[in-house]
């Protein structure tokens, strides 16, 4: 293991070492960590911290409850430790216990780790569990979400000032993408990158599309399906528009679909609504679409072809997906699952003008007084 | 102007207008900053990735082996496409009268677009008196979408809404039903 610089320090994995847990490492640093790989362990590395108390905070139910069954169900004997989960409720996992309670477990010396989803994390620990802040380390899983995810949820710049209320040294955001900042608070946390070595590539078939994009993912996802007999399809949209128009493209049946998405989505999905059951795609489907609820965190057990499908058309643009997040995607299958990897993108005609942040800044404020003059 | 109108037009915002600079915070306004981040992200996205002469071999050979090719797909005006568009447009508007007309239907079909999430928002969630001329607005500007005749229908349910205690216990109700 070698660290560099006062500022940007680095972990290497050697060869060898599968899993962050697999080094000499004692805990994950302070400030925001790069880990730059998938599935190398830093979530269970956090949760198997003795050293400390966590709060593990993940951007959906989905991730948060998944990952506290699971720490729950391996540290069921170990009168030491205790999980807790915070968020919505999601069946038998153990909720967080009132502020007298906690108070109560601490004195006595339980370790502590709350899998927490990030909205009902602000709603606590921004109230009631307050004064808590100063018991535990903070890990922020999946950091790039706050910035992916801002435009939608506002909750996300809640998140970030409640961050930097944690001592600098017991906070921790971490993202195998980690993305620039603007926000000058945040560029000053100190930066790990995490390099394995050995590390082989996977590969991917990208197809440039000029045309109409939902029909060719779609004709060549039906000529898959046929050609892999068995072997379940997962096909990741920019959109839910670009979803229903690859079906109705190439007239799929929609018996063999499911869609993977947020709860806050469900009703977009109607009865294709499916979810991700301890990792096992959902049995009936043939065909499993999954939105960005899904392209992050969690864990796919399965064996499956997956296809990556970023349309520039008028209704999908707003969610244009990076090579990063492509690679997320990709990262959600475990033990090799994922056999291979397409990727279908189209282009616009032109560069898109950058704006400035005042120019950014305007813009909204002008539309915004016109929508409150319409009273 | 009341808290509610508030959360909705950020709502409105963030679902539609590519998100808002602003949130709501123990009933204050403050800035979204992240947004900001979000912005410039996107800007980088679309000028490096899905921009004429973008490197995307190159882009992506930080995370992948890759192999690139190019596909000339059904033009966009070809008979085909119309067709598709016309499909969904028909099944949409189809679903639309369906939000709007039945409050008690349970939303079992998929593909509800955001402007159906709105209107059925709106519906349910027991806006203050004051967002109705607004809301009216809204609905106007989007009357080309779907159908006029459906969307004047929807308009004259809201003016019988006077939002009273009943109407209120009501709504309370549906929003259980449907956990919004």
């Amino acid at each position: 293991m070698k660290f560099s610089g006062a500022n940007e320090n680095k972990i290497v994995l050697k060869k060898s070492h599968k899993y962050l847990s697999d080094t000499k490492l004692k805990s994950l640093p302070a400030g925001r960590i790069d880990k730059q790989y998938t599935g190398i362990g830093a979530t269970t590395f956090e949760i198997n911290d003795r050293t400390r108390n966590s709060i593990i905070v993940c951007p959906t139910v989905a991730l948060a409850s998944s990952k506290a069954f699971a720490a729950q169900q391996k540290f069921q004997s170990d009168t030491h430790t205790k999980i807790f989960y915070l968020g919505s409720n999601v069946g038998a996992i153990l909720r967080l216990p009132d502020p007298v309670e906690l108070r109560s477990l601490l004195v006595q010396g339980i370790r502590i780790k709350i899998l927490a989803v990030i909205d009902s994390f602000v709603q606590s620990f921004d109230g009631e569990y307050g004064s808590f802040i100063q018991d535990f380390h903070l890990l922020i899983d999946e950091a790039d979400t706050l910035q992916l995810d801002s435009v939608f949820r506002s909750i996300m710049e809640d998140c970030l000032e409640l961050y930097f209320k944690f001592p600098s040294a017991r906070r921790t955001m971490i993202s195998a993408t980690m993305l620039g900042s603007q926000i000058l608070k945040l560029r000053k946390e100190p930066l790990t990158t995490i390099e394995k070595i050995g590390m082989i590539k996977p590969t991917i078939r990208i197809k440039k599309v000029k045309g109409y994009l939902p029909y060719s993912v779609g004709r060549t996802i039906k000529e898959t399906l046929y050609k892999a007999r068995g072997t379940k399809i997962v096909v990741a949209a920019n959109s839910f528009e670009l979803i229903h128009e690859i079906l109705v493209a190439v007239r799929i049946d929609l018996t063999d679909v499911k869609i993977l998405c947020s709860e806050g989505s469900k009703e977009r999905a109607g009865r294709l609504f499916a979810r991700l059951d301890r990792g096992q795609l959902p049995s009936e489907a043939k065909i499993v679409f999954i939105t960005s609820a899904y392209f992050v965190g969690v864990d796919i057990y399965d064996p499956f072809i997956l296809f990556v499908a970023s349309d520039t058309g008028k209704k999908h643009r707003s969610s244009l997906l990076s090579a990063e997040q492509v690679f997320q995607i990709y990262g959600r299958a475990r033990n090799h699952g994922c056999s291979s990897v397409y990727y279908y993108f189209n282009t616009f005609k032109t560069k898109t003008k950058v704006r400035t942040r005042d120019e950014m800044k305007h813009k909204p404020k002008a539309s915004m007084r016109a929508l409150i003059s319409c009273r | 102007m009341s808290l509610g109108w508030k959360k909705t037009y950020i709502q409105y915002y963030n679902n539609l207008r590519g998100g808002c600079f602003y949130r709501l915070k123990k009933d204050k306004l403050l800035s979204n900053h992240l947004i900001y981040d979000y912005k410039q992200i996107k800007y980088d996205i679309r000028n490096d990735l899905y921009s004429p002469g973008s490197d995307v071999e190159s882009i992506f050979s930080k995370y992948f082996k890759v192999i690139y090719s190019e596909e000339e797909g059904k033009a966009l005006d070809s008979n085909l496409v119309i067709r598709i568009h016309e499909q969904i447009f028909e099944y949409k508007k189809n679903l639309f009268i369906k939000v709007a007309l039945n409050k008690y239907c349970i939303w079992n079909d998929p593909f509800l677009d955001e402007y159906m999430k709105l209107a059925r928002y709106i519906l349910l969630s027991g806006l203050p008196e004051e967002a109705l001329p607004a809301l009216k607005a809204f609905q106007l500007r989007h009357l080309h979408k779907y159908d006029r005749r459906n969307l004047t229908k929807l308009m004259d349910r809201l003016e019988k809404y006077d939002f009273s205690e009943p109407i209120k216990i009501d709504m309370k109700k549906l929003l259980q039903e449907f956990k919004f």
